[in-house]
């Protein structure tokens, strides 16, 4: 949950993202010292346990105490505001708020809001969030049939303004590598396509309420590859397409086959986050987002009319 | 000197330059980056450079002059010269085995039959390579945290695999008109 740009606190969360095949949990401390500072350090699974990332703005320190490294990445559509306010505006327009019973949790009094599809009457989301400074202290987002597909909680939480810097600093003695160096995206979704460098497709079919929001062209070990996302304020899938030789590797994922039209797919998940990659006329394309398995195929059967 | 340490001493003026120029060694960049953040009279010594360095820029930009037409013209002159004296077909060949000559004929020729030869070097067919779907994951996450209430990636993939990532370069403004430099 994005951290709040005036509320310092400490806590531990936990997330849960459940597909319909696995599921993944994670358990961490969190710090977040306001406007932009914050710090997980993993308690589970235990892989992870004693790793930690470090966000300072649109920068991230990722501490990889295994591999005696931290990997530093940027993500530059945290830098963009009118991105962000668009799709606050995309959620009211798709989503019915419904503010619930008020509760408390672990002392503090918290509004219950739940977010309506207004296309499909479907609940789609319901926050807690705390009355007295707005930090939502859980999310739940559901699936179309009413099951939880994502949890995310704060265990406990303690409010101060007392957070140290040094909390933020990177470790010692550790390898600096770069990561993913991440531009501000483009909002011109049709711009990103004409500058493929080939002949890209947007997809015809969406589900009711999404609308392109942002992409960009990135080069992926030297292969142009054009990035576009699509949302309907709440819900987000991404279309991944190239015409290089590059293919994606799904084999952590335990990818299962599937078809799009008459072309061979593969599908896979991560919790409750799907994967549809498939190749068309010598195209490549991947669909990544937390749509059900049917509304994935069916926007990638579009592409083929 | 340590990260830790790095990031507490304030640096000294030449230090200071090398961050301007990229020059540091990353942990020492990440360390002194760290130290600017919160040290702000070390951040007004560090901009004063930066201005410093834009000045001198403009100053050289502004400075620069052309040849005087004359030197150019007498240039021309000795050119066109040297090439009217009339030389033996053995003076020309000897002529082509001289060093100064052979060697960056050589180059050449080596640099094209790598060039050619290669097909991944002259953006012909690159070489096929697989990428973990881990990356697009951890891209469509990055994209989507724009979106209200979105939770980013559980965990980054960079802490779940041996390759830190960095194998991707995002094309910056790819919407504007003609596309831009890569980033």
């Amino acid at each position: 949950m994005q951290a709040p740009s005036h509320v310092s606190y400490v806590g531990e969360m936990q997330t849960m993202r459940i597909g319909d095949q696995h599921g993944e949990v994670a358990i961490y401390r969190v710090e977040h010292r306001a406007p932009d500072m914050t710090r997980k350090w993993y308690l589970a699974p235990e892989a992870l346990y004693g790793d930690s990332t470090i966000s300072r703005g649109s920068v991230s320190f990722a501490v990889d105490v295994k591999r005696n490294r931290v990997v530093v990445s940027e993500n530059g559509a945290l830098d963009d505001p009118d991105v962000l306010a668009g799709n606050f505006d995309l959620l009211v327009k798709n989503y019915r708020a419904v503010f619930g019973p008020n509760e408390t949790f672990d002392g503090h009094p918290v509004r219950v809001i739940t977010l309506i599809n207004k296309y499909t009457g479907e609940t789609a989301m319901r926050v807690h969030v705390d009355a007295q400074n707005d930090l939502v202290l859980e999310r739940e987002r559901f699936a179309s049939n009413g099951s939880v597909v994502e949890e995310t909680r704060f265990e406990h939480i303690r409010y101060s303004n007392d957070i140290p810097p040094a909390v933020f600093a990177m470790p010692a003695k550790m390898d600096v590598v770069q990561g993913d160096a991440r531009t501000k995206p483009s909002s011109d979704v049709n711009a990103i396509a004409n500058t493929a460098g080939f002949a890209a497709r947007t997809p015809p079919y969406l589900p009711e309420g999404f609308v392109p929001v942002a992409g960009y062209v990135v080069e992926i070990n030297g292969v142009r590859t054009i990035h576009l996302l699509y949302s309907d304020g709440i819900r987000t899938v991404s279309l991944f397409e190239d015409k290089g030789p590059n293919s994606v590797d799904l084999q952590r994922y335990h990818p299962t086959a599937a078809a799009v039209g008459p072309d061979a797919a593969q599908s896979a998940e991560q919790g409750s986050t799907r994967l549809l990659v498939w190749t068309a006329a010598g195209v490549h394309y991947s669909l990544v987002g937390d749509l059900t398995q049917p509304e994935l195929e069916k926007i990638a059967d579009s592409l083929g009319e | 000197m340590t990260n830790d340490d790095a990031s507490r001493e304030h640096p000294d003026l030449g230090t200071l330059v090398d961050y301007l120029h990229r020059e540091l060694p990353p942990g020492s960049d990440a360390a002194l980056l760290a130290h600017l953040e919160s040290c702000r009279p070390c951040a007004v010594v560090y901009e004063e450079q930066a201005r410093i360095g834009e000045a001198l820029r403009m100053q050289a930009r502004a400075g620069e002059r052309e040849l005087p037409q004359g030197v150019v013209a007498s240039i021309w002159s000795a050119v066109e010269r040297e090439g009217s004296v009339q030389e033996s077909w053995w003076e020309r060949l000897t002529a082509a085995f001289r060093p100064v000559v052979a060697v960056p004929l050589l180059v050449a020729l080596a640099i094209a039959f790598f060039y050619f030869g290669v097909p991944a070097m002259h953006g012909g067919t690159a070489v096929a390579r697989t990428v973990d779907a881990g990356y697009l994951l951890d891209d469509h996450a990055a994209l989507s945290s724009t979106v209200p209430f979105s939770e980013s990636a559980a965990v980054p993939a960079s802490l779940e695999q041996d390759h830190p990532g960095g194998n991707q370069q995002w094309v910056a403004d790819a919407g504007a008109a003609g596309g831009a430099a890569t980033h």
